[in-house]
């Protein structure tokens, strides 16, 4: 298990580092006088050198890179481009404790009721509740997150006025009471990816209902709930919590659209304000940490997979 | 956000390999065997050209069995309909609508009424300009139609080549090229477009090469797990055996045995296509004029308004952008059903 | 045991009145059952009035080719059936108890405690989540034991099928355990409840002969312990033999002879089972002796209408009466009946004439492996997979390899054939001449000299293409012809191969099993071949087809004077087609000789235990030489001779350190083992019972 966990975090290192090259050569490559832009069209030339000077932007290649490197290392981004003054870490922080919030309470709604919906489907294949999850499914992961997160603004927070319209939290309110700011996000999470997490997971227990070892708890005489909960659930989750894992991956930072329709402060609405300005420190450190979260996600996923199969234990560890 | 149909086509693709390798019982013990054979000479040759028609009949039937089950799927009938219509509102807009994009919508008296609710005057009712909703929500087909499907032909292009590439030959090239696809799919696909755009400009050509740069690492791990499972087959082996060469094998022994996991995958990256392209207008990020009529751009500009009540002139929009992903999503289920059956 | 005050003889004058025997002991009892899947609102009939019993302590076997029911008939009696399947008629007693009219609980109570199964693939049959004690016990924890009692009961019944250490096995899950182990564990599940009935559906297909002879075993001892009446459903012919008391015969949903085995065996009196039997290279058949007879025609589509003899269409012979009435049951004596209008014909039924084909072995080798090894590396480790193979291939000769799976059979032909090249110092020559590494590399004479025949011809042929493009394709590539030249080479090719010309312009899916093997075989041998090996074309073909397969082979080579390496697993047909046979044990060849020597006199102890393993259609019961033990894993072979750890005549202080040479024992006849002929025919003493033990 621990060769198995060494050998994933090696791997995902490695493609870590090929991110932060690829985030590299995108800054790097910006056609236009970065230093200008930020010193301002009027600022005397000796601004402009001073500053060029100061963000090591006329360092070679590598250099720059390495610098890039340390950074990530050391959680030291330096000084934000739009915000002078302010550390870059600083502003990232606040932004991912934002998100997970968001994340953590749009999967606590969307995984009981995608899981069951699975499961269901799964038993009764090919019947009309099973075509209606499925079909309902793929409508709705078909949605764009903004769309649905306008939809869900304009009925239930404006027409029905249950809940707050927009996710301002004002400062001061309890955890507790935030929860009330990001129900309607968080519904918009689960109206994306409740199709996704039914349909995995419909297609897991279909599987793990064909298998064999399904057959053999049957004849053995235990009854229909207890071969679901015994033989049938423990294999057919795997999947499951393969794709929770690179989708909650993707929900730090993916939400743009739907972090500015909330007017919400979180990792996605963040990376995009730092792309626009441009802030690159911010927008580099913001994009790291996506995928550093992303790769994190991953890794526990495939962690709980292994404890939940031993051979895919042993096929992982031997990639 | 572009990555569960693909675990999920990838979870397809094992267990289509597990259930191949595990003959059920039931099932393998009675599937019946379509054509009758000349086993050996004490058969007559009336019989082998009885059991020859019957086989080209047998595969007439197959084929018109799968076109009937696609036209009689109410999913794949629904979704083509959908994806005609925005086409033919791409194509020419001016058919369905009196009103330009950028038109005021005037009433008889000349008067203008901007920021007015859904009604007989405007069907969607108008924006703060006084612009007809429905004549934008129109317009609006065009660019997402231009874009998407370019962009999702060029990656599935890519990532078919890249896959065959890396599934057949394996060795070092594929760990390479597998670990910069994982880097890519690290990174929620928004952002990094977001990224590009910022940094290259927005000019449509841009958008394509990003949204196809984009969406190829994910084709191409959907083509390789397909590719690598056909390499194992013997034919392949066989056809090493006479001396082809790579590239004979990939191409003409390989990929045709993989198209229908192509169309599939084409018609579901254009699914996300349209999806990526209407989150960049969303967020700004369009090729086209401020006040050119885009789906994605109108939601962005007036769902502030919602907060007024004024839910039409982002909701609508809104729901065209719906109905077309998913219409598309549609008809890719139902070729993926099918293609299975 | 519902019925014990019913005595055997008045069951036995019961089933001579009625036309089919019926016992009032049965503990199964079909009758009359007739069954369908539905597809598409259509129902297909697949079982047409099955009818059989089955006793305490009996074990009845059902035989019959893939899709004649068996194995649905196997899942009825435990009433696992689809959810397409109707029940169109009849009755399945199962201990006493209406099996079709159950409710949910008497059907659990049924699985749980009077009926169990035994399935075809052990690897699958357990949750492979699931620690194998943990999967055990749950077999006694429905019986309503406790946590910790089912679990001393679950190691007590691993006890009981001979596993040797049954608290290591309970902590290991299934991806630990081999194929023989994981059917150990599987029928102490089923033994949990003491069952009356036991339903064994192919329980030991796919499993290597020495390890089915002891799944075998195990089960022929079980079945005297507990009186169980047993269902065995195999399609090898061999197994229900050695295995079953009474047989029944089965086509096409249907029973068409019934009897004891010998009687079935020995004197078939319906016209199918005489092919089937026919078909089967028995008794030490051999080419030289006369070609295998053949069914012609093809089994009839599930839901076909079958109005009167279900194998009339295939039936030598069939007249007008078998065309317009029903078949009675025709009893032949007390126990045996057959379903046929004409017994009184059925031993006209000719076999096929002595074979005119001469099989000239020529003197010159065309084809020589020397110090061919084979090394794969797997995580950081060497795994030897061929270690110095020498052999030599005569024209027109057929060389039998054969061995256990993993036994690196297939590594052979491959690095043979350069599929993956060999370890450097291994040198291939053909004519004379060496060759080149790897397929890609070889000149165009060395390619077209050597091809392959593949065992499953749907992975070999590529589904998108057409035959004709298949062959054409193939000719162009080896022989270098074009056009019209090649398109004449292709329709030459298909009717030596005795396909149809419309054949050629129909995709492999559209063919059965057996023309798809001919395809492959037109193939390989479009270039005019030299050399082609055939590893195990005929183990995914149902036997009459695997008759014509092996027939059309033997025809080509006596023509062609072409060399086959023949991989196969089933000494019968090894036997027919083989000059000579190598048998191989962890990558090297232990011993080589004609075929004849094999069959006759001293062979290799692994040999010896090889043969010995192969359950016998012809009820002959050969001193079984159990072989003790896993197969080593590669990477770590024993020391000395590779097969001291598992062989019946080691010798102490000599076997484990020194590996012994190649010796010759009598002319052409090699083998590896430090033993001489006079300690090789000393009968072997077999110590005690052998239990099964894991390999780490």
């Amino acid at each position: 298990m621990l060769r198995f966990t060494l050998r994933r975090l090696a791997l995902s290192l490695v493609t870590l580092l090929i991110l932060i090259f690829v985030v590299f050569m995108l800054t790097w490559l910006t056609p236009g006088d970065t230093a200008r832009r930020l010193a301002g069209p009027f600022a005397p030339q000796e601004r402009v050198d001073a500053l060029n000077e100061q963000l090591g932007l006329e360092d070679p290649f590598f250099v720059q890179f390495w610098n890039l490197l340390v950074s990530v290392g050391t959680l030291d981004f330096g000084e934000s481009f739009s915000s002078p003054g302010v550390q870059v870490i600083d502003l990232v922080q606040p932004a991912l404790a934002n998100s997970a919030k968001l994340v953590f309470l749009g999967l606590l709604l969307t995984l009981p009721i995608s899981i069951l919906a699975g499961v269901i489907a799964a038993r009764r294949k090919d019947t009309l509740v099973d075509r209606s999850i499925v079909t309902f499914g793929l409508a709705s992961a078909s949605i764009p997150e903004f769309v649905s997160g306008v939809v869900l603004q304009y009925l239930i927070g404006v027409r029905l006025g249950w809940l707050p319209a927009i996710s301002d939290i004002p400062p001061g309110t309890s955890l507790f009471g935030e929860i009330e700011y990001l129900l309607l996000p968080a519904l918009a999470i689960v109206a994306v990816y409740f199709g996704y997490i039914a349909r995995i997971t419909r297609a897991g227990t279909i599987s793990a209902l064909d298998a064999d070892y399904t057959r053999t708890a049957y004849m053995k005489g235990l009854s229909t709930s207890k071969v679901l909960r015994r033989h049938v659930l423990r294999n057919s989750l795997q999947p499951t919590v393969a794709v929770t894992g690179t989708q909650i991956g993707y929900l730090f930072g993916g939400l743009v659209g739907l972090e500015i329709v909330f007017n919400y402060p979180g990792l996605g609405r963040l990376i995009f304000r730092a792309a626009t300005t441009p802030d690159f420190p911010l927008l580099q450190a913001g994009v790291i940490t996506v995928a550093v979260i992303f790769m994190i996600c991953t890794l526990g996923a495939d962690l709980i997979i292994a404890w939940m199969n031993p051979r895919a234990r042993m096929n992982l560890g031997n990639q | 956000m572009s990555s569960a149909t693909d675990d999920e086509a990838e979870l397809n693709l094992t267990r289509r390999a597990t259930l191949e390798s595990n003959s059920d019982a039931l099932q393998g013990d009675e599937a019946p065997t379509l054509p009758v054979e000349p086993e050996d000479k004490y058969d007559t040759e009336d019989e082998a050209e009885d059991g020859a028609l019957l086989a080209a009949a047998e595969r007439r039937k197959i084929r018109a069995e799968r076109r009937k089950l696609l036209l009689t799927s109410p999913a794949f009938v629904i979704g083509s309909l959908i994806v005609a219509f925005w086409i033919l509102c791409a194509i020419a807009p001016g058919v369905f609508t009196q009103w330009g994009p950028n038109e005021v919508v005037r009433l008889a008296d000349g008067s203008t009424i901007p920021r007015t609710g859904p009604s007989a005057d405007a069907w969607f009712g108008t924006d703060a300009i006084g612009n007809d909703v429905f004549a934008r929500v129109i317009y609006g087909a065009r660019p997402v139609l231009i874009l998407a499907p370019i962009a999702a032909a060029l990656s599935v292009v890519a990532g078919t080549l890249l896959g065959l590439i890396m599934g057949y030959v394996r060795g070092w090239t594929d760990e390479i090229m597998s670990r910069i696809i994982e880097a890519f799919l690290s990174i929620p696909v928004i952002l990094l477009a977001l990224m590009v755009l910022v940094i290259f400009g927005r000019s449509r050509l841009v958008i394509i090469v990003t949204i196809a740069v984009l969406f190829t690492p994910v084709v191409t791990r959907t083509v390789r797990s397909t590719v690598m499972a056909e390499a194992q087959l013997d034919y392949v082996t066989s056809a090493k055996l006479r001396g082809e060469n790579n590239l004979y094998v990939m191409v003409r022994e390989i990929l045709p045995n993989i198209t229908s996991v192509v169309v599939v995958e084409f018609t579901v990256r254009v699914g996300y296509a349209i999806f990526t392209v209407a989150t960049l207008a969303f967020l700004g990020l369009t090729a086209d004029d401020a006040t050119s009529a885009d789906w994605g751009r109108d939601v962005a500009n007036n769902y502030g308004l919602i907060q007024a009540d004024q839910w039409w002139p982002s909701v609508f929009p809104a729901l065209a952008i719906a109905s077309l992903v998913i219409a598309v999503n549609l008809i890719a289920d139902s070729l993926d059903r099918v293609s299975k059956a | 045991m519902s019925n014990d005050d019913q005595t055997n003889d008045q069951a036995a004058d019961q089933a001579s009145d009625q036309t089919v025997g019926q016992y009032a002991d049965a503990v199964l009892s079909i009758q009359d059952l007739e069954l369908a899947y539905e597809v598409r609102g259509v129902p297909r009939a697949v079982l047409r009035g099955v009818s059989f019993d089955v006793r305490p302590g009996e074990a009845y076997g059902l035989v019959g080719e893939s899709g004649c029911g068996k194995s649905t008939t196997a899942y009825a009696a435990m009433r696992y059936m689809p959810d397409n399947a109707i029940i169109q008629g009849g009755r399945i007693l199962a201990a006493g108890q209406d099996v079709t009219d159950m409710t949910r609980a008497e059907l659990r109570r049924f699985r749980s405690h009077d009926a169990s199964m035994v399935y075809q693939d052990p690897v699958q049959a357990l949750n492979p989540a699931l620690r194998i004690g943990r999967q055990v016990a749950e077999s006694f924890r429905i019986l309503g034991l406790d946590k910790k009692q089912a679990m001393l009961r679950a190691e007590y019944a691993l006890e009981r099928v001979k596993i040797a250490d049954p608290k290591r096995v309970m902590d290991r899950y299934p991806h630990q355990l081999s194929g023989g182990m994981l059917q150990r564990v599987v029928i102490a599940m089923a033994l949990a409840g003491d069952p009356q009935l036991l339903v064994l559906d192919e329980p030991t297909t796919g499993l290597d002969a020495t390890v089915e002879a002891e799944v075998l075993d195990l089960v022929r001892d079980l079945r005297h312990e507990t009186n169980a009446a047993i269902l065995l459903i195999a399609h090898n012919l061999g197994v229900i033999r050695s295995m079953c008391d009474r047989v029944g015969v089965m086509y096409a949903g249907k029973i068409v002879e019934q009897g004891e085995a010998q009687d079935v065996f020995e004197s078939p009196k319906h016209p199918y089972t005489m092919g089937l039997l026919n078909a089967i290279p028995r008794k030490g058949l051999r080419k030289t002796d006369r070609e295998l007879f053949t069914i012609p025609g093809n089994l009839p589509q599930i839901g076909a209408a079958l109005p009167t003899c279900v194998y009339v269409d295939r039936c030598p012979l069939a007249d007008e009466t078998c065309r317009t009435v029903t078949p009675p049951v025709v009893q032949v004596d007390d126990t045996h009946w057959t379903r046929c209008h004409h017994l009184d014909r059925v031993e006209s039924i000719r076999t096929p004439a002595a074979t005119t084909n001469v099989f000239e072995v020529g003197t010159e080798t065309v084809l020589e492996l020397s110090g061919v090894s084979k090394t794969f590396r797997q995580r950081g480790h060497d795994v030897p997979a061929l270690v110095s193979v020498d052999l030599g291939f005569a024209e027109g000769e057929t060389l039998g390899l054969v061995g256990e799976s993993g036994s690196g059979k297939s590594t052979l032909a491959k690095t043979l054939l350069g599929i993956h090249p060999p370890d450097e110092g291994g040198v291939i020559t053909l004519d004379g001449r060496p060759v080149r590494a790897t397929a890609t590399e070889r000149r165009e004479s060395s390619i077209r000299a050597m091809q392959m025949v593949f065992q499953n011809p749907d992975s070999a042929l590529n589904r998108s293409w057409t035959v004709r493009r298949i062959l054409k394709r193939t000719v162009v590539k080896l022989t270098g012809v074009k056009g019209k030249e090649a398109d004449r080479r292709v329709t030459e090719l298909a009717e030596a191969m005795r396909l149809s010309p419309r054949h050629l312009d129909m995709r492999p899916r559209q063919l059965s099993g057996g023309l798809k093997q001919r395809v492959a075989i037109a193939r390989a041998f479009a270039g005019d071949p030299r050399i082609v090996v055939c590893d195990e074309p005929t183990s995914a073909l149902d036997v009459s087809v695997q008759a014509a397969i092996l027939n059309l082979l033997a025809n080509l080579q006596n023509d062609e004077r072409t060399s086959y390496l023949f991989i196969s697993h089933d000494i019968g047909v090894v036997r027919y087609l083989a000059d000579r046979i190598a048998v191989m044990y962890l990558g090297r060849i232990m011993e080589l000789a004609d075929t004849d020597q094999i069959f006759r006199g001293v062979h290799h102890p692994y040999t010896e235990a090889l043969l010995s393993a192969v359950p016998s259609i012809d009820g002959e019961t050969e001193n079984r030489i159990p072989l003790g033990g896993e197969i080593p894993s590669p990477a770590n072979p024993p020391s000395g001779c590779v097969f001291h750890t598992r062989c019946h005549r080691a010798i102490e202080g000599l076997c484990e350190v020194i590996e012994p040479e190649m010796i010759e024992l009598e002319p052409g006849h090699w083998s590896k083992c430090h033993l001489t002929v006079e300690q090789l025919s000393q009968p072997v003493e077999i110590r005690g019972e052998r239990l099964a033990t894991l390999a780490d």
